[in-house]
């Protein structure tokens, strides 16, 4: 387990020792602040990679949407941390469906490509260029590929939970997964590649089709 | 950069290894790919907590900011099986009154009941037809013997035979239904149907087999020896 991962951070360590996730959990469904601001901050940072990976510049608003969508459902939710990663990135998959679907009908605007972050903080900029720079290669993997790397690597859910959310099978997901690895290293060992660089948006229509 | 052995997935046992088939430069260059995604939250990535954390409160308990106000009456709540029988009910009472007032306005019921709706609905300005028992038939078709309307009759005093003497053909009574025509014993007439007056009687009383309802005294030629003309007088 890589502490060091937003995406597989457990969130009782995130907490501080105050409570375990059941705890959080429940007192977030009662909407106590402290432990819905515990869940946002353990769980926005992969949120917001996933959705920029997937829908580029309008990451954060489709966010928001996903956030409050699931507090709508959030008492209903049973289950342990893995669980409630794999329910609160489903709605994510959903709402990025259903961006890849408006955006299918706009033409592709300049703004909807990934931004290079400027960060002020010193020691945050070579980390900000190599997110943008790993995002950006990320976007040239086919989105089925894509869906599932991010969904495997960053927000470290099994490949039973990949599977039962992009209506794959198993031993699908496990290919795909492999492929996109592959496809992510050729892509890194061949090309340089620079938060400048503007990744092709030519998967998108694949999503519609998954 | 770290090594691709931090993200190798729990379950590379399964039939396809996410990492094999890659040389040693690609998984380096793959490891840290991923670790440039699965690095530590940015701060820039963390703005807007408080207005986020916020909304989702509101989001998750809205009682908090919008209460709801509880309604101090409460709904009248009626079985549904309760609401089916009465409807059925106004149904069928609303088809039963519909078709009772088709047939009195057709004139289709029962004599009693025909009556009775006719003088109910005349009440209201709603005209149908009266029953048999209230009106009678025009023409008085109501062909009673002679001898059933000898015993209705007012019987005529002795001696002044009032029908049918002398010559009176024998029987040739008024057809029924003729109301007011007086019938000539010599005239053309239809089959007598009943009353054979023997012409002799000078006291006979309306054996002529004509029809009577009210018939009114009146020696149609003075005393006996008349033609025996019989007089048929409805009257209504």
């Amino acid at each position: 387990m890589d502490s060091r991962s937003p995406g597989r951070m457990p969130i009782s360590a995130l907490v501080g020792g105050i409570g375990a996730f059941d705890e959080v959990l429940a007192a977030a469904q009662h909407g106590e602040e402290w432990a819905v601001a515990t869940l946002w901050r353990a769980l926005q940072p992969p949120l917001l990679r996933y959705l920029r990976a997937m829908c580029g510049d309008a990451c954060e608003d489709v966010a928001s949407d996903v956030w409050l969508e699931s507090a709508g459902r959030l008492h209903r939710f049973r289950g342990d941390e893995a669980a409630f990663r794999g329910w609160l990135f489903t709605r994510a998959r959903r709402r990025a469906l259903d961006h890849h679907r408006r955006a299918a009908r706009e033409p592709l605007a300049v703004a909807d490509l990934p931004e290079p972050r400027d960060p002020a903080r010193g020691g945050e900029v070579e980390r900000a260029q190599a997110l943008d720079a790993a995002i950006a290669l990320l976007r040239s993997l086919p989105v089925d590929q894509r869906e599932v790397v991010l969904l495997r690597d960053l927000a470290g859910l099994d490949v039973e939970q990949v599977a039962a959310m992009t209506g794959k099978r198993p031993g699908t997901v496990r290919v795909l997964h492999h492929r996109g690895l592959k496809r992510l290293a050729e892509g890194a060992r061949l090309a340089d590649v620079t938060p400048a660089t503007s990744p092709t948006l030519s998967g998108h229509d694949d999503l519609l089709a998954a | 950069m770290t090594t691709f052995s931090r993200h190798s997935t729990g379950d590379a046992t399964g039939p396809v290894d996410p990492f094999s088939g890659l040389s040693d430069a690609e998984r380096v260059a793959v490891g840290g790919v991923l670790d440039a995604l699965a690095q530590p939250r940015l701060a820039g990535e963390l703005l807007g907590q408080e207005e986020a954390v916020t909304a989702i409160t509101a989001r998750i308990c809205p009682r908090r900011t919008r209460p709801r106000p509880r309604l101090t009456r409460p709904s009248i709540a009626v079985p549904a099986l309760l609401r089916g029988r009465t409807l059925a009910a106004l149904g069928a009472t609303a088809c039963v009154l519909a078709g009772t007032g088709g047939a009195a306005m057709a004139g289709m019921l029962p004599g009693p009941a025909q009556s009775v709706a006719h003088r109910v609905l005349h009440d209201v300005g709603v005209t149908v037809p009266a029953g048999s028992g209230t009106t009678p038939a025009p023409g008085g078709t109501d062909a009673r013997s002679g001898h059933d309307r000898a015993a209705d009759a007012p019987r005529n005093g002795g001696g002044h035979a009032s029908h049918g003497t002398g010559r009176s053909s024998g029987g040739h009574g008024a057809p029924a239904g003729n109301p007011v025509a007086p019938v000539d014993g010599q005239g053309p007439h239809p089959p007598a149907r009943e009353g054979h007056g023997q012409g002799r009687g000078s006291t006979a009383t309306n054996g002529q087999g004509a029809t009577h309802r009210h018939v009114p005294t009146h020696p149609p030629h003075g005393g006996s020896g008349g033609h025996g003309a019989t007089h048929t007088q409805s009257t209504p």
